[in-house]
C-alpha cells in the first residue's frame, strides 16, 4: 500500500519536484500546503504517513508549524526541507520534533534515502 | 513536454511572481524602513527564488539570489539598519536577478553578475559590519561541497508515467496541424477536379478520402486542446499579491477550468487575461471602505468564468466593483473628437474608445497594470485569435468582459466573397447571414449609410469603396440596384458589409500575413483556396 504524504513549500515548483521524486517510490501525495498555518489544519485533517515541510514561508515558517503539529501527534514524521545556509534553523527544527532534513536543492536519492530512514 | 520543460516553465513563471513581489516588497521598505513584514517578504521571495534556481541548475541567479540573501540576513536580525543606499543597492540587484531569471529561462547566457555581487559583499563587509564576517564570498552558496555541485545538476529524471498518456513537443501537433490544413486545400482542389471530370468511381473516392480527411481533421485539432486551468491556476495568486499591493481585499472565483482550448490560442490569451484581471483588481473593485459606504460586502469579487458555447470558448471576466469611469471615458473620447456632443455610446462603443492604442483616462494608470499590455492590446490579440471581445460596465455594479474564442486557431468556416474582382474570406465567426436590399432602402445619416437588419438600423460599409478608395457610389458591379450584404455581428455591435457575390463557404486555413505597407489595415491573413489563388482574409473587427 502507497504511503501518504503531506508537502509543504510556498513555491509550487519545489512542491511539484518533491511530488515527482516522492510518486516515482510509490508515495500517494494526499495533500499540499503553502504556509505553516495551512500545513497545521491540512495534517489535522489528513494525518499523512510523512510530511515534507519548507522552513522559510509567509504565515507561520516551518519551525512553528513542526511544532504545532508535533504538539498535535507526537508520532508525526516530519522531514525539513532546508536551503543552503540554514543549519542553525535545521537544527532548530529538529529540536522542534522534525526528524530529519534534505537540502535544496534536492537530489532524488538522497531525499528518497532520507524517507525511507525515517518511515523504516 | 519533457519534465525538465515542465520544471522551467515553472520556475519561469514562479520567479516571475516572486520577482514581483520582491520589487513591490522593496518599494514599501523604502517608504517604511522599519517595515518588518515587508523585510521578511523580499526575504521569502529570494529565497524562494535561490531554492528553486539551484534546484534548476541555474548559476547566476542563484548566486545572484545568494547573495542578496545574505545582505537581507543582515537587515534582519537587526545587525544593519535598513537605510536609502542598501535599499538601493537591493532594488538594483533585484533587476539584474529579473534580468538573469528571464535571460537563463529564454535560454540565453545572463549578464555578468560579479560586480553587482561585489557590491553586495563590500556592503557587507562596510563600515559598521562586525568584525567576525565570513570571509568574502562570490561564487556558490556558503557551503560549496562536492555534494552541492552533485545535486545542483541532478534534477528528477524520471517519473513513472501513465502509460495510456503520453507527452509530446507541440511543434510536432504544429507540423501535423500545418499538414492537415494542406490536407483540407488539397481534399477541395480533388473534389473540383473530380467534379470538372465528372467520373463517378473517382467522384465516389474523393468523397470518401474526404470524409477520413475530415475526421482526421477533428483528431489533430483535439490532440492539441489542454485545459485552460494550466493558465487559470495561476491567476489565484496573482490577484491575491496584485491586490495585496493594492490594498484591497479580493476574491477571485474561477469556473470551467477543466474545459479545453488549442494550446497556441490558450498561450496567445495569457497575457490579455492577466492584463484583464490586473485592470480588475487595480480599476474596477473599489477599496473596502468605499465598498462598505456603498453597502457593498467588504471583500470584493471578481469571476473568472470559461464556457463552451458551441464551437467557441467563452471566457468571461466578471467584477462587482465600481464600474468604468463613464462619464471620464466619453468627456475625453469627446475632447479627442472620437466621440460627438450629444450622442450617448453604447458599452461596446465606449470599450472600443478606450481600446484605441495611447487612449487612457488619468485614473487608469498605476503601477500595476500600467505595466504591459493595454486594452488596446487585449482587443487586437483577441482579435487576431478570430475571436472578439465584449464589454458591459454598469456604474457601482462593476465590469464585465467576454472573450469569444474560436476552439482551435487554424482551421475555421469562411464565407467567400467577391468584390471588384478579388476573392475575399470572412470568418464565419462573425457573419450571421447574407441578404439583399434595395439600393434606395439604404438611408444616410450622421455622415455614414446604414440599412435595416433584423428589426435594427446598422451601419454599412462598402467594401468596394472601402477597398477603391474612393468611389462612394461603387454599388454591386452591375448597379442592378440590389445590394449584397453580409450581416455581421462583433461582440455586441452589428453591421452590414456590401460585397459584389457570394461565392459559397469554405473551410479555411489561415497563414499568418504581413501586410504590405499603406494596405487599408482591414486583413487578419491570407489563405489558399482550392484553385490554388490567394485570398485575403477580413479583419471583421477593424471594419466597424
Amino acid at each position: 500500500m502507497s504511503r501518504t504524504v503531506l508537502i509543504v513549500d510556498d513555491a509550487i515548483f519545489m512542491r511539484t519536484m518533491i511530488a515527482d521524486i516522492l510518486k516515482g517510490a510509490d508515495f500517494e501525495v494526499v495533500g499540499e500546503a503553502s504556509s505553516g498555518a495551512e500545513a497545521v489544519e491540512k495534517y489535522k485533517e489528513l494525518k499523512p504517513d510523512l510530511v515534507t515541510m519548507d522552513i522559510v514561508m509567509p504565515d507561520m515558517g516551518g519551525i512553528d508549524a513542526v511544532r504545532e503539529i508535533v504538539k498535535f501527534d507526537p508520532d508525526a514524521r516530519i522531514l525539513m526541507c532546508s536551503a543552503m545556509g540554514q543549519q542553525g534553523l535545521v537544527v532548530e527544527a529538529i529540536q522542534a520534533g522534525a526528524r530529519d532534513f534534505v537540502v535544496k536543492p534536492f537530489q532524488p536519492s538522497r531525499v528518497l534515502e532520507a524517507v525511507q530512514r525515517l518511515l523504516g | 513536454m519533457s519534465q525538465q520543460q515542465k520544471y522551467a516553465e515553472l520556475f519561469a513563471a514562479e520567479a516571475r511572481e516572486h520577482l514581483a513581489e520582491m520589487g513591490r516588497a522593496l518599494v514599501a521598505l523604502e517608504e517604511e524602513p522599519g517595515d518588518q513584514a515587508s523585510l521578511d517578504a523580499v526575504f521569502r521571495s529570494v529565497h524562494t527564488i535561490k531554492g528553486m534556481a539551484a534546484a534548476m541548475g541555474y548559476d547566476v541567479p542563484t548566486r545572484l539570489a545568494h547573495n542578496i540573501e545574505s545582505v537581507l540576513d543582515e537587515l534582519r536580525s537587526g545587525r544593519r539598519n535598513v537605510g536609502a543606499e542598501v535599499v538601493d543597492l537591493l532594488l538594483e540587484a533585484s533587476d539584474l536577478l529579473e534580468g538573469a531569471v528571464e535571460a537563463t529561462v529564454a535560454g540565453k547566457t545572463p549578464a555578468d553578475p560579479s560586480s553587482a555581487i561585489q557590491r553586495l559583499v563590500l556592503w557587507r563587509l562596510a563600515d559598521d559590519g562586525e568584525a567576525q564576517q565570513p570571509p568574502p564570498e562570490t561564487g556558490a552558496p556558503a557551503q560549496p561541497s562536492p555534494e552541492y555541485e552533485a545535486q545542483r545538476v541532478a534534477a528528477p529524471t524520471s517519473r513513472r508515467s501513465d502509460s495510456s498518456r503520453l507527452r509530446v513537443d507541440i511543434r510536432r501537433l504544429d507540423a501535423l496541424m500545418n499538414l492537415m490544413g494542406e490536407l483540407m486545400i488539397l481534399r477541395g482542389e480533388l473534389k473540383a477536379l473530380a467534379d470538372q471530370l465528372g467520373a463517378e468511381s473517382l467522384q465516389d473516392a474523393v468523397e470518401r478520402a474526404g470524409r477520413f480527411i475530415g475526421e482526421m481533421q477533428a483528431h489533430v485539432v483535439e490532440s492539441r486542446m489542454v485545459p485552460v486551468w494550466q493558465i487559470f491556476d495561476r491567476f489565484p495568486r496573482l490577484v491575491r499579491d496584485a491586490s495585496r499591493s493594492v490594498g484591497k481585499e479580493i476574491d477571485l472565483e474561477i469556473t470551467g477550468k477543466q474545459l479545453e482550448l488549442d494550446r497556441s490560442l490558450l498561450d496567445a490569451i495569457s497575457d490579455p487575461l492577466v492584463h484583464l484581471l490586473r485592470n480588475a483588481v487595480d480599476h474596477g473593485i473599489e477599496p473596502a471602505e468605499e465598498r462598505e459606504r456603498a453597502g457593498k460586502p467588504r471583500v470584493g469579487r471578481i469571476e473568472l468564468a470559461a464556457q463552451r458555447e458551441r464551437s467557441r470558448l467563452v471566457i468571461t471576466i466578471r467584477d462587482d466593483g465600481r464600474g468604468i469611469d463613464r462619464e471620464g471615458v466619453i468627456e475625453k473620447a469627446r475632447r479627442e473628437g472620437l466621440l460627438r456632443d450629444g450622442e450617448e455610446p453604447t458599452d461596446q462603443t465606449l470599450f472600443r474608445i478606450m481600446a484605441r492604442p495611447g487612449f487612457s483616462t488619468a485614473a487608469q494608470i498605476t503601477t500595476l497594470s500600467g505595466r504591459g499590455v493595454g486594452l488596446d492590446v487585449v482587443e487586437t490579440t483577441i482579435r487576431g485569435l478570430g475571436g472578439s471581445v465584449g464589454f458591459r460596465s454598469e456604474p457601482g455594479a462593476g465590469t464585465s468582459f467576454r472573450l469569444d474564442l474560436p476552439l482551435t486557431l487554424a482551421i475555421l468556416r469562411a464565407l467567400i466573397v467577391e468584390v471588384d474582382g478579388q476573392v475575399y474570406a470572412l470568418p464565419a465567426t462573425f457573419t450571421r447571414e447574407s441578404f439583399e436590399v434595395e439600393e434606395t432602402a439604404v438611408e444616410q445619416a450622421h455622415g455614414q449609410e446604414w440599412v435595416h437588419w433584423a428589426g435594427e438600423r446598422v451601419p454599412l460599409t462598402r467594401l468596394r469603396t472601402l477597398f477603391t478608395g474612393g468611389e462612394a457610389n461603387g454599388s454591386s458591379k452591375d448597379g442592378g440596384g440590389f445590394l449584397n450584404l453580409v450581416g455581421l455581428e462583433y461582440g455586441e455591435s452589428r453591421m452590414a458589409i456590401s460585397v459584389d457575390q457570394f461565392l459559397g463557404e469554405e473551410e479555411i486555413v489561415i497563414k499568418p500575413f504581413d501586410p504590405p505597407r499603406g494596405a487599408v489595415p482591414v486583413f487578419s491573413g491570407a489563405i489558399v483556396r482550392p484553385d490554388g489563388q490567394p485570398a485575403l482574409v477580413l479583419d471583421v473587427g477593424n471594419l466597424s
